[in-house]
């Protein structure tokens, strides 16, 4: 009955890692078993591959080891760094595209002059506006109202009718279009008190 | 890829794939060519774990060098 070399034997066999008497038994019986020298065979190449394995993570690792620390921030600090970034940005630029939008949420006031001689007001497109409209110059009624006609005389927008203590305002949150409108100043029993004049451009 | 380097891809997945401690066995074993008994005693480790240790990574490398070859078509049943 044959000995055949197990499984530690070869292993060490294949690491160099028996003495010399040990070594000589297992090649004798290397010599005469195909099958042992068939394990042998891939024992070797199993623990070639373990070694360069080893050393390989072993690189890795001390390279890693050799690279310069990282400050004293912890590992979050690339995100933190991102985000105090996009603070400057916000910071520096941030303003003025917050003042812009605000600005244009800021309604532009179009004051209707209620004297004879009221030139026609001019108004910017697609900003929100207020028409104020001054009463003291007008008789006094129990309550006004303010129409938008456009040059075709089709009505826009109106306020609801409004005692209006000195003034009267309609507010028009959209804007309007550009192009020419009228604005018109009404009593409650529907006679037209004034027209004004508006250009939106 | 050469085999050898396939070989030694796959033993680098076995090593990856266990613990720290694990890992600085077998390579204390395969790469600076401790002896069992010098491991045992450093490592605080029996013979018996120190056999089960190397014969799980043996069964993963051989497994994952099956499924490699099985997944090229290179692998045949009979």
């Amino acid at each position: 009955m044959i000995d055949h070399a197990d499984e530690g034997q070869l292993e060490r066999y294949s690491l160099g890692a028996q003495g010399e008497t040990d070594s000589a038994r297992v090649e004798e019986h290397l010599l005469i078993c195909e099958s042992c020298r068939e394990r042998l065979q891939e024992t070797d190449v199993y623990t070639a591959a373990m070694r360069g394995a080893a050393q390989s993570l072993r690189s890795e690792a001390q390279d890693r080891a050799r690279q310069p620390a990282r400050p004293w921030l912890p590992l979050w600090s690339d995100a933190l760094a991102v985000g105090l970034a996009l603070l400057a940005v916000m910071l520096t630029w941030g303003p003025s595209v917050i003042h812009k939008s605000a600005r244009e949420l800021v309604p532009v006031v179009v004051l209707l002059e209620t004297t004879r001689d009221s030139r026609t007001q001019t108004a910017p497109a697609s900003r929100p506006l207020l028409l104020t409209a001054d009463l003291t110059q007008l008789a006094s009624y129990p309550a006004y109202r303010l129409e938008v006609v456009d040059a075709a005389g089709r009505r826009v927008v109106g306020s609801p009718p409004s005692p209006g203590s000195g003034k009267l305002s309609l507010p028009i949150a959209g804007g309007l279009a550009r192009g020419a409108y009228y604005v018109r100043l009404y009593a409650l029993s529907g006679e037209l008190l004034r027209e004004f004049g508006l250009r939106v451009t | 890829m050469a085999i050898e380097q396939q070989q030694e891809a796959i033993a680098k997945t076995v090593l990856q794939g266990i613990s720290r401690r694990d890992r600085e066995i077998l390579t204390r074993f395969y790469l600076l060519e401790e002896t069992q008994e010098q491991i045992c005693e450093g490592m605080n480790l029996s013979e018996t774990q120190f056999r089960l240790l190397k014969s799980r990574a043996k069964a993963r490398f051989g497994d994952l060098g099956r499924r490699k070859l099985a997944r090229r078509g290179l692998l045949r049943f009979a």
